[in-house]
Order: C-alpha cells, then structure tokens, then sequence
C-alpha cells in the first residue's frame, strides 16, 4: 500500500475538506487578532512593551557622611531594610513562619499580596519597611524554607558618639507634593529631603544624585536579568560629606547638663563664629524620624506642649535681661555720654514718669565696671536715657541684634531691636514716652534675642569687637574629585574704641572672678574667665535665666550663651552649665596641645 | 538523513522556537501560551523516527529554555521523554497519511496532554498549594490550544501533497 | 567482549540516547535556583547518598575476585592491612581531636561522618551517616573542631543532608568578634562573603568572624571564617568583605551535629514575650 503523490486537486476527501474550512476560520480569526495587536494597536502596545521591557529601578545615592571637628564621624549612613514578598515565588503555606519571623499579622500579608497579585505576580510587594538587622537575619537563615520572600535596601540615618543633636544635625522627611512643586525634576514623590538643621540647608551637598539600573522585564512583569548586564546602568553619585565645627564631646556634655531643663546652649569660638555646640531642649530621638516615622509618633512629637521640635537656639526670642547691659555701657562709653569714672547712684529704684523701676539691692555709688559686676539696674536705667533710643538702636544692630545672624542652620528668628521707627508703628508718632526706654536699659520690655544671637554678642565681646558669622560647617569634601571646599564666612570689625571694649571686659571679668559678683557659679579654677547672667521677665510664668561668658579671659577660645527657661535668677542655673562647658573645652584644647608639643618634640628628638 | 534534509528540519525548528518565544504569545489566552515546537518534535518522531525525536526534543527543549528562560532544562526534559514517547508512533510508510489525517492531530493530543501534564507538575512544585489541580487546570487547555494549532501542518499537508490512495 | 557492549548498544540505542538527554536534562534543572528544584534535590541528593554508600564497597569485592595468584593476593592483603592501620592511626589522630573538641563545647552534640560532598556547584551539600533515628532533625548547626560546617536541610531515617557555608542557599548572621560589627555570611558562588556591612563599620583584615546571637539556628560563637579581602562597592551602602572559612571542605571527614538548640521554644517565647509587650504598651 503506496500512497501515490501527485499533484493534482481532484481527489481530496469531503470530510477533510470541512474539517480545512473549519481550521481556516480558525486562522483566520487568529489571524485578525494578530493583526489588531500589531497593527491597530501598535503604537499602544509598542509604548507598553518599551516600558515593559526595560525597567528602570532608580538607586538613592548614599547620603553625604558629618564629621566633627577632630574627624569623628557623627552622622552616618545605615542601611533601611524593607522586607518584600513576589507574590508568584510565595508558598502560602509558610505564612505562619513569616508571620512570626516579622512580627506582621497574616491578614495584613494576605492582603498585601493579594493587591500584587492583581498588578503583577512579579512585582514583589512590600510587606513591612524598616526591620532591625536582627529580623533580619532571621528572615535571611530562613530563606532557604521562604521562597520569594526578599528585601529591599534604603538608607537612612545613624548616629554616633552619644551625640542627640536634633536641632543642630536636623532630619529628612519624605518630600511633600508642594515641596515637589517647587524644587523641579530631580525629586520624585517618595523620595527624601533634608527637612530642618544642617540637612535642610546643605541638602544639595549632601544628596547626591540619583542613579539607575536598568532591568530586563518580561510582558508579565517578571524580571529576567540586568539589561545588557548592567553595563548601561547608572552609578548614583555619592553625596558630599560635611565637616562639622561641632566639638561631638561639647556637643554631648551640653546636651546631658541641660537635661531636665527647657532651654538653648550656644557655644561658639569667638575667632571665626564656628559653632563648638548647639543645643535646644527638650529635643527628641533623631533615630526616631530616621527610617520610617510611624504617624504617632509625629503627631505626639507635634502635640507636645513642651514643643521639642521648635528650635529654641535659634527661634526663641526672650528679652536678654541684664546680658544687654554691655551693650548700652558701650553705647554710652562710645558715644562720650560717661566714661570709666562716671559715677551715678542707686536708691534701689528709679522713678521715671510716674512709673517706679526697681532694682534688686542699694547699690549706693557705681561706675560702669561695678555696675556691671553687681548689675546694677539703676546704673542702666539711667544711662539708657543718657543714651537715646536710636543710638541704642545703631549699637544693637553693631552687634547683630534684630537682624539674621547668617547662620547655616535651616532657620532663624530675627528677633525684636525696637528702633524709633517700631515704637512709632506700634503706638503711634508721639504716643510714646521715652519712659518706654528706661527698661531698654536693662534688657526689658520690647526687646527679643535668640541665644544664637547672644553668642554672637558674646563672641563679639571676646574677640575684641569683631562681629563673626555662626556657622556649623567649615568644609565641604566632595568624595569623586578628592577635594575639599572650604566654607568662606564673614566678619567684620563692629567699629568701638577698643579702650570702651576693654572697661566693658573687665566688668564682665569681675561678674565671674571678684567677690561680689553675680556669676560666681561659672568660675573655672585655674582659668581666668568674664560672662554676665541675665534673668528675662516672663509675664507668663517664672522668669528665665540667662548667661552668657567667655574664657580665657585674655585670649578666648570660647564664647558661650545658655538660656533656661522658668529657672529664675541666671546665675544659678546657667552659670554652673556654661562653666562646666567652658572648663571642658578649655581642658580638651589643652590636652591636644600637649598632644601637639610632644609631638614636635619627639619628632625634633628624632631629627 | 541527507545534510540537506536535516538542515532543512533544523532550520523549521529555529524558526518555530523564535515564533514560540516572540509571536506566539501573542495568541495566549490569559495565561495559556500553546507550544508550537511540540508540534515540530512530534513531526519528527513521526517522519524519522525514536532517537532523531529525542535528540530533537532535548535540542530545541534546551534551546526554548534558553530563550525563556524560567527553568533551566525543564523543557529539555520534558521535551526529551516527549520525543521518546512520540517515537513509537512511528511507521515509515504511513507518514503521509498521519499528517493528513486526524490522526496527527490526535497524536498531538495525547503526547501535548503527557508534555504539559509533566511540565506543569515540575513547574508547579513548591509553588501552588495544589500542584494536581494545578497541573490540570493548566495542562489541560495548554494541551487543547496546543492541538488546534495542528492545522498548521495539516493544512500544509494536504496542499502541498494531494493524496490519493492506491488500493492495488 | 567490546563487540557484545557495541551490540548491546545497538539494540538498545534508543533507550541510550534518552538516558543520555534525560540526564543532561537533570543536570541543567538542578542550576536552576527555585522553590520547584529545592525539592527534587533532596530527594535525589539522599538517594544518591545512600547509593553511594554501598557503591564504595564494589571496587573491593572485584579487587579480592581477581584471578591473582595466592602470593599476589597475599601482598595486596598486606599492603591494604599497612594502609588501613596507617589510616587507622590517622583516624584516631582526627577522631582524637575531635574527642578534645567536644568535651570543651557545652552543647550535646552528635559525631557523623561524611558519605558524599560536593564542592564545585553553586550549591554546595554533604550527606552524613546519621539520620531522624540518631535524632538529627532539620535546622541543626553542624561543626567541626575549625569551626562551622553547615546546616542540616533534610532529614532521612539513616542519613542528613547538610547545606554547607558554600552552598548559595545558605546565610547565617555573623558578627565581627572584636569589633562586635553585624553582617551576613553568604556564598556567591565562588567566595564567601560577610554582607550588609555598612561601609564606616570597623572591620580590618584578619578579623575573626563568629556567629552571632541573633541567630534562631546556629549557637553564638561558633568560628566561622576570618577577613581575608576588603573592597569598596561603588554606589553601595556596603563594604565588600571576602571571608576565609575557617573549615577546610576539601578534607572534611568527620562533623559533629549540634543537637538540641532549642530554637522552636526560643521562637515561641519571644513572640509571646513581643505579644505581652505590644499589649501592656497599647493600655
């Protein structure tokens, strides 16, 4: 039985014939949907392949590394562990497992896959941001019983050296859509922004830039391999590190004498403004709002009445009380209106008007420099008339008061310098007596500073009259051309008489050094050191206490302002603080010089 | 086998596997993808044979994993034991009247119902929580798709060849 | 003799060829990494143990029923007998150290010997010679006296397979011993690595690396390998850390199983510890 082939149409079973019609209309239909896709809907689908095929999976840039002023690392990067599960590679029978590797409820995984498993079973859906190395590890040595369960890394912040800082350092937020509106096209929702302290201001450093790897995907969603092995992909480029004038050990003393207290520290090096230590309290945990901030925690952070995010270093604006009295001494002693010998006398108050200004003792006779030792008020009441308000007004802003300090924190309060001009805007032209200056005088009554500012001031007074501009960060180190930029700040000279300057000093000297004094309590045996306390009138509850001082008293190295809200009389409360943060310093300055003789020293030995 | 001949299958085969991975899944119906090269290794275990079926079905098994690349060797395999199976099907005198018949289109079926039934069931391991279902449910309208693209070669068939039988 | 073999062949040559494809076949799924090949691993993997077993003892039987003559059977006897007790000495040498190594350890612990191993795939196994029987059940650290081997994955009556430190399926969570720096240990397929290590971490070459309490499997302290390498990874978070196991698995013979760590009660406790506190928390 041959079968003959031959090609001729005539033969051709009826069946078979059928059988051809009904697979042609088959084709056929096959044939039109084939030709739909490709076709009618070509540019569709060819968009959708195209995106399809050629995943782009954004990489952050590991954010800039802070550093201290010795090179102590502070602020660090650390990895944020997001744990995901690819809904297609999931056993469900090990959910129990999961559950309780990852402390997460079985209802919430189902449904988390559930919703990936309508988008893609490729796609691995989140399932819980930000587990501890320890869940971690865990999940990592089950892995091999927990098919398609993986993790993502992000990054976020770690800290160390005990170091709080959470005023100072600042932290990053998830990018807002309103922020998104205006900083343009290299932030994506979700992405992270440094939101306040050094991380809003030198977020542009410390970003970096994003980088991609680019992935091969199938139709399904399902990941096949890096696109052309990874080669196209785009490295992120690493942020900038910054170099911190923060002294991590200050910075932490600070923060441990002012616990318990509300309340700001500044401490400066008067030569070239760089903050040594900057603290606001209360504060919170930065580690807190570094991963994923649970929205409780915002919400009892923002309902706190003690506000510990409001940044009382550099927003609050208390009047100065008696710190001030420097300044209106060196408007007077400027101007001429006294000099060093000028004598007036206390009856323990003063009537202006008909309104009673009282002081705490009887003084009896005082210069400048005794009044200044005991803060007289009376002293001051008096020469805040001699002076006037708009020369008040000039030598307040000389020394920065009711204008930015320019420092390179995210934010910072004016404050209040009344001039002429305020008074007349307030209570109208000729509505006001100069009655409203005598409490000028003394620190009172219209008149705001930030403790940021009262360092300023100090460091002015230290340094022999030179205005500096606060800063935090001295340098920037750009990682990829192995260079550092070093941050250019601005001082200028306040233009006294270095004779009125050094009346002044030696006023304050007395404050700290002689009997009779008002700040006693920040004496550091052994060092020579001047400071004036302060206590601010609160109309709301008990007053707060200030002080602020410089040592050494010949060559400071350190300007210092404390400011504790409701403590009272200044020189209890803040002399001590500011005194044991002075006296660290000092000693540690001392200590590296050692370091630094012995060095050279041995180093010419070997010579 | 002529050099020509075997260059001549070799290269259908090349062209099916490229169709199968690009084309084809075009045609899927949800998730169901019918498998054109199963159609080329039945073909050559009808037209050639056992062994040549089987080297064939490890071939372009190997070569779709490649491509597909989801198990690495599981096609081969499958493909492998397909080809062998196919391979008794063979008669050298009735190969004409197969591909023009429904007899091929049957064949297909029951060899489709084997390849997929094994397939899905390796594929499916430690994946579904019932991996029978599973593999049923899959298998099973894999394997009927699979069998209606037979017309392809059919319809090649009985053009190309009209067949008249010689009853002497 | 060769012409029966060809003609063996011949006859069956269609079986040969399937045998062939099919085994190559196997050999390409079990590169696969997947949930589907996890399984037929293990099983193959045992079977092929316990047929290994036996098989070893074949090249004997043939060697004893040569057709040698009486003196030269003699000699090989002699010979094998200066072997066996030369290996005999070395065995009580290793089984020696061994004994000193489980009297320091604290934990019970149960001695096994090495059936088969492989070194040179992607994922790595040892079968050993005890099983559910000896008590040997899932997730039990195996050592040596260098330091640690693996874990034991599957469980037959008589024997286990264990995922060694070069197998990519492995991770155990170490830590730095002097630094106390957490990481990763994991096999990349040709080195070890300590992973997810941030890179201002303090680690330096020669460090020693153990395990680390955080594991629910391996007890805390176990040397597992010390910095050999430390590298940079552009854009990474990470450093780089080549790690040098501390046991050699080209020569290991001998493993000790670590039994009875409790991780089941540990599991148990802390969720119930974790409930209590997310409890009193939500008052």
């Amino acid at each position: 039985m041959e079968p003959i082939v031959i090609r001729d149409e005539t033969v051709i079973p009826r069946k078979h014939r059928a059988l051809q019609r009904i697979m042609l209309v088959c084709f056929g239909i096959l044939f039109l949907r084939l030709y739909q896709l490709q076709l009618l809907s070509h540019t569709e689908f060819w968009k959708k392949s195209e995106v399809n095929s050629i995943r782009p999976v954004p990489k952050e840039a590991v954010r800039g590394y802070m550093y201290d002023r010795e090179g102590k690392l502070v602020v660090d990067v650390g990895p944020l562990y997001t744990i995901t599960i690819t809904p297609y590679e999931f056993d469900t029978t090990n959910l129990p497992l999961l559950c309780s590797l990852i402390q997460v409820s079985k209802e919430t995984i189902l449904e988390r896959l559930a919703r990936g498993r309508a988008y893609s079973p490729f796609v691995p859906v989140k399932v819980k941001r930000d587990v501890d190395f320890r869940t971690l590890s865990l999940l990592e040595e089950y892995s091999y019983l927990l098919p398609g369960v993986g993790y993502e890394i992000e990054s976020k912040r770690e800290y160390h050296g005990g170091i709080i800082g959470s005023h100072l350092l600042g932290y990053c937020k998830e990018v807002s859509e309103a922020q998104l509106q205006n900083i343009g096209s290299s932030y994506r929702l979700g992405d992270v922004i440094g939101a306040t302290g050094l991380e809003a201001k030198y977020e542009r450093y410390l970003r970096g830039e994003k980088g991609y790897s680019f992935l091969l995907v199938n139709s399904r969603g399902q990941v096949i391999g890096p696109y052309e092995g990874g080669k196209r992909d785009i490295l992120p480029k690493e942020g900038y590190d910054l170099l911190l004038t923060i002294d991590s050990d200050l910075q932490v003393l600070a923060e441990s004498l002012m616990t318990g207290y509300r309340g700001a520290v500044v401490a400066l090096d008067p030569n070239d403004g760089s903050i040594l230590a900057l603290v606001s309290k209360p504060d919170f945990d930065l580690r807190v709002l570094s991963g994923v901030t649970p929205a409780e925690v915002w919400n009892s952070l923002n309902a706190n009445p003690e506000k510990p995010l409001f940044n009382r270093a550099t927003m609050t604006r208390y009047p100065p009380g008696s710190t001030f009295k420097m300044l209106v001494a060196i408007a007077a002693l400027d101007d001429g209106v006294i000099d060093e010998s000028t004598v007036l006398s206390c009856s323990g108050g003063f009537v202006y008007g008909n309104k009673l200004f009282k002081d705490l003792h009887v003084h009896g006779r005082v210069e400048v420099k005794k009044a200044i030792q005991q803060s007289c008020n009376v002293f001051f009441y008096q020469l805040a008339l001699k002076v006037g308000l708009q020369r008040l007004y000039e030598y307040g802003k000389k020394f920065g008061f009711g204008q930015p300090t320019g420092v390179d924190l995210a934010e910072e309060t004016v404050g209040l310098l009344p001039s002429v001009e305020y008074y007349d805007r307030v209570y109208g032209k000729g509505k006001w007596t100069l009655g409203y200056i005598v409490s000028l005088g003394v620190g009172q009554g219209e008149i705001g500073v930030s403790p940021l500012q009262m360092a300023r001031y100090t460091a002015a007074l230290a340094n022999g009259g030179i205005l500096v501009q606060p800063h935090a960060v001295s340098g920037i180190y750009n990682k990829h051309t192995r260079s550092l930029e070093l941050i250019q700040t601005q001082s200028k000279p306040i233009g006294i008489h270095p004779e009125v300057l050094t009346i002044v000093r030696e006023g304050m000297r007395r404050v700290v050094e002689e009997p009779g004094g008002t700040g006693g309590m920040a004496r550091i045996p052994g060092v020579v050191s001047a400071g004036k306390t302060g206590t601010a009138e609160n109309p709301h509850g008990k007053d707060h206490a200030w002080y602020i001082g410089f040592a050494p008293f010949n060559a400071p190295k350190i300007a210092i302002a404390v400011m504790v809200e409701n403590a009272g009389f200044g020189g209890a409360v803040a002399a001590p603080i500011a005194g044991k943060i002075i006296q660290r310093y000092l000693e540690k300055l001392q200590l590296s010089q050692q370091h630094t003789t012995l060095a050279t020293n041995s180093s010419t030995k070997v010579q | 086998m002529k050099t020509q001949m075997v260059l001549r299958e070799v290269s259908i085969a090349l062209s099916l596997i490229v169709m199968q991975t690009t084309i084809i899944p075009l045609f899927a119906i949800e998730l169901y993808v019918p498998d054109v090269v199963l159609l080329w290794v039945v073909y050559i275990a009808l037209r050639f044979g056992q062994i040549e079926a089987t080297i064939g079905g490890f071939c372009s098994g190997f070569l779709q994993d490649i491509l597909a690349g989801q198990l690495l060797g599981l096609s081969a395999l499958v493909k492998t034991i397909t080809g062998f199976v196919a391979g008794y099907f063979y008669n050298e005198n009735t190969f004409e009247q197969t591909m023009t018949t429904l007899r091929y289109t049957m064949i297909v079926f029951v060899l489709s119902l084997l390849h997929n039934g094994l397939y899905f069931f390796i594929f499916y391991q430690g994946v579904k929580d019932s991996v029978i279902l599973a593999t049923i449910e899959t298998g099973g309208i894999t394997t009927l798709y699979t069998t209606v693209f037979t017309f392809i070669p059919f319809f090649y068939y009985t053009r190309k060849h009209r067949v008249v039988w010689n009853r002497s | 003799m060769l012409e029966r073999v060809f003609h063996i062949f011949t006859l069956y040559k269609e079986y040969v060829v399937l045998s062939c494809c099919i085994i190559l076949s196997l050999t390409l799924l079990t590169t696969n990494d997947s949930p589907q090949i996890k399984r037929i691993r293990s099983v193959v993997s045992v079977g092929f143990g316990i047929v290994q077993e036996y098989v070893s003892f074949v090249p004997q039987y043939f060697s004893l029923r040569s057709e040698n003559a009486l003196l030269r059977r003699k000699n090989i006897a002699l010979a094998d007998e200066a072997n066996r007790l030369r290996e005999a000495k070395l065995e009580n040498y290793r089984l020696r150290r061994m004994l000193e190594f489980k009297e320091r350890a604290t934990f019970p612990m149960k001695a096994a010997f090495v059936v088969s191993k492989d070194l040179l795939l992607l994922r790595n196994t040892i079968t050993i010679n005890v099983g559910y029987n000896d008590g040997i059940r899932e997730q039990m650290p195996v050592v040596n006296e260098d330091g640690l081997v693996g874990l034991v994955t599957h469980v037959s009556a008589n024997y286990a397979l264990v995922t060694i430190l070069l197998n990519t399926s492995l991770r155990v969570s170490g830590k730095i011993q002097r630094s106390r720096v957490d990481g990763i240990i994991q096999w990349d397929g040709s080195v070890l690595l300590f992973e997810n290590v941030p890179r201002t971490r303090d680690v330096q070459v020669g460090d020693v690396i153990v395990t680390s309490g955080y594991s629910q499997f391996f007890v805390p302290n176990i040397r597992i390998g010390v910095v050999r390498e430390l590298g940079d990874q552009p854009g990474s978070l990470f450093k780089k850390i080549v790690v040098t196991p501390a046991v050699d698995f080209v020569k290991l013979e001998e493993v000790f199983v670590i039994l009875g760590h409790a991780n089941e009660e540990q599991l148990n406790l802390e969720s119930s510890v974790r409930g209590v506190l997310s409890q009193t928390r939500s008052k």
